[in-house]
């Protein structure tokens, strides 16, 4: 009995190791996030769980849940060069659509994209976010004023 | 050690629950049968019908007509999708690719994707699409037609639903099934496309199938 008091103590002790351990890092945090200020970074965390849930509603049906695409069809946005090089470019492609050739990671794509007018800015951010910073890419927190600022520029 | 074995006997339990369907049991047919009587030398037998896919000749990708005699012999997997869509297609390719590299190079299976949008899905779109995917014009064929006919082989023939909807996202309504044909035309099994764990059901099915036609074959 005194056996099973113990190891139930020793479980609960890891249990509580653990809980502490998870409160301070996050899966999300990555090199391009780790220099936010704290009150960034909780924003950074919760666009990265929001804008997954938006990503499986309006993205992954075509650029799949691992954000690799389609083979010639539909452009990865996994380690893409594309996305990651212009990011006023994504917003406006994530609002307005995209038509004709595109070259992503030295592929020809030539597949349709749909415009989303319904998407508020606060979405696009937490996508936009959510994209740039999962399966491999590291490029940081986008704000949501920032995404005005490109919107503003979409031509 | 009385508990050792009854945990053991458990995950035994467990791991055989979890295996996939490997037996020797037949697929079904699915779809209505019908019951007809005969009598013949004043005794009466009572004969199966079962639902077949009807005659149809469609047009593929290479501009090469598409029928019945296409897969005359052949097992076939087929699907109804646009490359316009938005939704569930994509998703529904991804796996039906998963299907093809797993039958690649046995040419006794063979694949069938009907579009539900013909006035857009030109041959010529459907020949840059096939490409884009990576897939084999003589393995995979994508097929346009008239519109009407195609809904109707899609509702009567292989029981999955595709219409047009406005209100839709793209503009059409469709399930994300696979149906599995066998070589006498009949329906032997539906399976979600969107869903990876369904489509494991289908390749394993797949090589039910392929064994039952194997055993026919010998056996005639």
């Amino acid at each position: 009995m005194t056996r099973i008091r113990q190891l139930l103590k020793g479980y609960l002790l890891f249990m509580i190791c653990l809980l502490l351990a998870t409160a301070c890092s996050s899966p999300y945090d990555n090199d391009a996030t780790r220099n936010l200020s704290a009150a960034d970074k909780i924003k950074y965390r919760q666009y990265m769980v929001q804008g997954q849930q938006l990503y499986a509603s309006y993205c992954s049906n075509c650029h799949q849940e691992d954000g690799k695409g389609l083979a010639r069809l539909i452009p990865p946005l996994a380690k893409s060069d594309y996305l990651l090089q212009d990011a006023g470019r994504t917003v406006c492609l994530i609002k307005n659509g995209a038509a004709g050739q595109m070259v992503v990671n030295g592929v020809v794509y030539n597949q349709k994209m749909p415009a989303n007018p319904s998407l508020k800015n606060i979405e696009i951010a937490q996508i936009i976010t959510f994209i740039n910073n999962s399966w491999g890419n590291e490029k940081g927190y986008t704000p949501v004023r920032e995404v005005e600022n490109h919107l503003s520029a979409c031509h | 050690m009385m508990k050792t074995f009854l945990s053991l006997v458990a995950a035994a339990c467990w791991l055989v629950s979890c295996m996939p369907q490997t037996s020797e049991e037949k697929l079904p047919v699915l779809g209505q049968h019908e019951y007809v009587e005969k009598t013949t030398n004043e005794l009466t037998t009572t004969d199966t019908v079962y639902h077949r896919v009807a005659d149809f000749s469609l047009v593929d990708q290479d501009s090469a007509v598409v029928n019945n005699d296409t897969f005359k012999d052949k097992i076939y997997v087929t699907d109804f999708f646009f490359t316009s869509c938005p939704s569930i297609c994509p998703v529904m390719k991804k796996q039906m690719l998963r299907v093809y590299e797993a039958f690649k190079d046995n040419d006794q299976v063979l694949f069938l994707s009907h579009t539900i949008d013909p006035e857009y899905d030109t041959v010529a779109l459907l020949h840059d699409y096939a490409e884009r995917l990576g897939v084999s014009s003589d393995k995979w064929h994508f097929v346009t037609g008239d519109k009407t006919k195609i809904y109707d082989m899609a509702l009567k023939s292989y029981m999955v639903t595709a219409m047009e909807d406005k209100a839709a996202p793209g503009g059409y309504i469709h399930n994300g099934a696979f149906v599995l044909v066998d070589t006498d035309r009949k329906i032997r099994g539906m399976y979600d496309g969107t869903v990876p764990e369904k489509v494991d059901m289908l390749i394993n099915d797949i090589h039910r199938l392929l064994k039952e036609h194997d055993q026919d074959k010998a056996a005639s």
